[in-house]
């Protein structure tokens, strides 16, 4: 999904975006995990996706490390 | 009440202060009230002929209550509605109230914003006829005995708080500055202006932020009273301690929504009164925190030398960052290691307290 947002105003480290078209609702985002050039009055399409691959090695990853540390205890 | 010539006098008689409040006579009064809209700005200012102007609506989420407030205090229609810059903080409230109150004319920054917010309030004041002025320095607005200049700006060529509408209100001898969200840069350019802005009422600019309110600044203005309009707990650090600060030390006498909800300061030109939702004086608990953190050491001697918690086993150096995580209520503290022991407490791993 897409959210469409405008920059409304920068406090120090945070971007305040409302959520349009309503802007009912808004955001506070940090600065630096936004590109370097945004300025107030910006207009931002931020795209939503959900990461299965990164979610599913994950998964894996701290499945196996939970078996590891229960054979571990057993093997003590 | 207070008055406006002598400093000294005014906290001689601030015990009469107290008294005076009942006492306090509504003819002749203008009244400016800081309306409590959590993180943003509201001001209402009636006049001794009952005109009226809003200055700025809150965010948008806060325009009913505003709209509230105006008529708990009988006000049904607004002659003027300024809106200082088109921060939503500032302008969203706005909607609410040019759509529930009667409104002669809106005064505007004139700086194009892209916010739907913004384009929304000024569509309604297309759609409903609404008189439409951009404010700009040297224009003057009159409400009977209530005279009010625009400061600043003088154009548009500045970023959106610095384009802010300033407003400096004179009424007998009682002056209000009212800075919107106006930083360092228009400060400057204030002074550097051939006028006095010389008032006794502040409304520090942008919420009390670090990047407003210079020492050469309250030089200037000299203010006996300020006034901060920010959210509890706010996500933006406001107000700076830097602001709180210098406040205290040059004696202003400081006022926060976010302390003390809404603040009505009433004057009948020749002396004042302050009203406030909530009685907790701000400006002085700011100072007791500070104070109490420079006098640690000190104030440590005199109940002992390790301090545990009444909620856990552990005893600490009163440094030590858990032993500050303990409530006031929730301290023990003791003299010694043995102390500590005979009670039942162990030492802390992280500051391993030795006698």
């Amino acid at each position: 999904m897409k959210v469409k947002v405008t920059v409304d105003r920068i406090e120090k480290n945070l971007a305040v975006l409302l959520i349009r078209p309503k802007e009912d609702e808004r955001i506070n985002w940090p600065l630096k995990f936004l590109p370097d050039d945004i300025k107030e009055g910006d207009i931002l399409d931020i795209k939503i996706d959900k990461d299965l691959k990164t979610k599913e090695d994950s998964k894996e990853r701290v499945g196996n490390l939970i078996e590891k540390l229960k054979r571990k205890n057993k093997e003590n | 009440m207070y008055n406006f010539l002598n400093k000294h006098k005014v906290i001689l008689f601030a015990f009469l202060l107290i008294l005076s409040f009942s006492t306090v006579i509504a003819a002749n009064q203008l009244k400016v009230h800081y309306i409590n809209v959590g993180q943003g700005d509201s001001i209402l200012i009636e006049t001794p002929d009952d005109q009226t102007m809003l200055i700025d609506g809150g965010s948008k989420d806060k325009g009913s209550h505003v709209s509230f407030y105006l008529n708990s205090n009988n006000i049904n229609q607004l002659d003027y509605v300024v809106s200082t810059h088109p921060h939503a903080d500032h302008i969203g409230g706005l909607l609410t109230i040019l759509d529930d109150f009667e409104v002669g004319k809106v005064i505007d920054s004139g700086k194009v914003h892209t916010s739907k917010t913004y384009e929304d309030y000024l569509t309604m004041i297309d759609q409903k006829g609404i008189s439409y002025e951009v404010g700009r320095t040297g224009d003057t607005i009159t409400l009977g005995d209530v005279n009010i200049k625009v400061l600043h700006p003088d154009n548009t060529d500045y970023d959106l708080n610095n384009a802010s509408i300033v407003l400096l209100m004179k009424y007998g001898k009682a002056k209000f500055l009212f800075m919107g969200d106006a930083e360092e840069e228009v400060e400057e350019e204030l002074i550097d202006d051939s006028y006095n802005i010389r008032a006794h009422f502040l409304k520090v600019g942008h919420h009390g932020s670090g990047t407003s309110t210079t020492f050469g600044f309250i030089d200037e203005v000299n203010p006996q009273v300020a006034v901060i309009m920010c959210g509890e707990d706010n996500d933006y650090g406001h107000p700076h301690q830097s602001t709180i600060k210098l406040l205290k030390e040059n004696e202003i006498e400081t006022y926060r929504t976010d302390q003390n909800g809404t603040v009505v300061i009433k004057t009948d030109g020749e002396s004042y009164s302050v009203d406030k939702q909530f009685e907790s004086n701000v400006s002085s608990q700011e100072y007791d925190e500070e104070t109490k953190e420079e006098e640690k050491p000190d104030g440590n001697k005199s109940k002992g030398k390790f301090v545990g918690s009444s909620k856990s086993d552990k005893y600490h150096n009163p440094g030590c960052r858990w032993a500050e995580k303990i409530k006031p209520e929730n301290e023990i503290w003791f003299d010694s290691v043995e102390e500590a022991k005979a009670a039942g407490y162990k030492p802390c791993g992280t500051c391993s307290p030795q006698s």
